[in-house]
């Protein structure tokens, strides 16, 4: 069974798509592979001999996991399409710091795509009522130009879709391996995810409207920070109850 | 009889497949060893590529899978059963009147009977 799974891994592991759909290939492989087997040994084949027979007739893998791949709809394949290494790079480093790194969790155009989309909302409806400066600034147009309402905006929503980015990477990470949420684990990235929002606020606030920034605000700022996290921690321990079925797919080793 | 392979086949499988389910619903291995009946043992697929066709026709609505009942006595994986929609069975008559057309043209080109 497990030399079965792994052949199926092999061939099911490079596909890009969604965990749920690379689970429905790898089940209904293996059932064939199964069913194919059965069907040499009732022809006289010996257990090595039957493997291999269904092997082959399953055709070759790279080519399978080739038709597979092309089985998958466009905007899936681009969601997690694998980013250069050197985007990565910082991440491996900060997440061996941390014990969680595990690339490809989720696709990384997912979390680049993601955190933007959330910054915007953010903006659009949290912010402004969070630094109170920036929304003076924004909406009140306190610094009387308008070139500065557009870099203020532009400023915000980078700093956001950052400190999100580091956040999703994280909280991705510490949903594996695999299947088990790691309390640590999230509080750990929880103290560097409070800690990225409080330097961005105080850069906001220093930076824009040139004072520092008063406790009540820092205080605002870092409770819509732990109800981020908050969700964040509830989706990490949904995406890992959520991998549980993938569990023994994944941590088969596919190396021949 | 010389056999047809997995080549030959390229862009008539999903029509093949269609086929087979015409016979009533079925899993993957059982739409194939239908095939295979079918063409009187003269098919020779990669048995493989008989899912991203099956993943491609479900995605264009002219199937639809759903996963056995866990509660069969069977042993094993549950697999997913495949039923031909209304669709598909569109899809299948058309692809067989081009088809039919298409050989009486080539067969007659070839001087074969079609």
């Amino acid at each position: 069974m497990n030399q079965l799974m792994i052949h199926v891994e092999r061939i099911v592991r490079p596909v890009r798509a969604r965990q749920s759909r690379k689970l429905r290939m790898r089940r209904e492989l293996l059932g064939h592979l199964q069913a194919a087997m059965e069907e040499e040994r009732g022809k006289g084949a010996d257990e090595v001999a039957a493997f291999e027979q269904a092997k082959q007739r399953l055709g070759d893998p790279a080519e399978l996991t080739r038709e597979l791949q092309r089985a998958v709809p466009w905007f899936e394949w681009l969601l997690l399409a694998r980013t250069p290494d050197k985007w990565n790079g910082w991440e491996k480093r900060a997440g061996k710091w941390f014990g969680i790194y595990d690339p490809g969790t989720i696709g990384n155009w997912l979390i680049l795509y993601g955190s933007g989309a959330i910054a915007v909302l953010i903006i659009c409806i949290v912010s402004p009522r969070v630094p109170p400066q920036v929304r003076t600034a924004v909406f009140v147009d306190e610094l009387n130009h308008p070139v500065h309402t557009k870099v203020i905006l532009a400023v915000v929503w980078t700093m956001q879709w950052l400190w999100l980015y580091i956040g999703m990477r994280f909280l991705s990470a510490a949903a594996v391996p695999i299947g088990r949420f790691r309390p640590w684990r999230a509080i750990r990235i929880g103290i560097l995810m409070l800690a990225t929002q409080a330097f961005l606020m105080i850069l906001i606030i220093t930076q824009i409207v040139r004072r520092s920034p008063t406790l009540p605000e820092m205080a605002q700022s870092l409770g819509v920070a732990l109800l981020l996290l908050g969700a964040g921690i509830l989706v990490g321990r949904g995406v890992a109850k959520l991998r549980r079925p993938y569990d023994e797919w994944l941590a088969l080793d596919v190396k021949a | 009889m010389a056999t047809i392979n997995g080549d030959a086949l390229r862009g008539h499988l999903e029509t093949l497949v269609l086929s087979a389910l015409r016979r009533g619903d079925a899993h993957g291995f059982e739409i194939l060893r239908r095939l295979e009946e079918s063409g009187s043992g003269a098919l020779k697929l990669k048995e493989g590529s008989l899912y991203p066709a099956l993943y491609r026709l479900e995605a264009a609505g002219m199937i639809k899978g759903k996963w056995e009942d866990s509660a069969t006595s069977r042993r094993g994986p549950r697999r997913r059963i495949y039923h031909l929609c209304r669709k598909g069975r569109r899809r299948f008559d058309e692809a067989r009147g081009e088809f039919q057309q298409f050989t009486s043209i080539i067969g007659g080109i070839l001087g074969a009977s079609a």
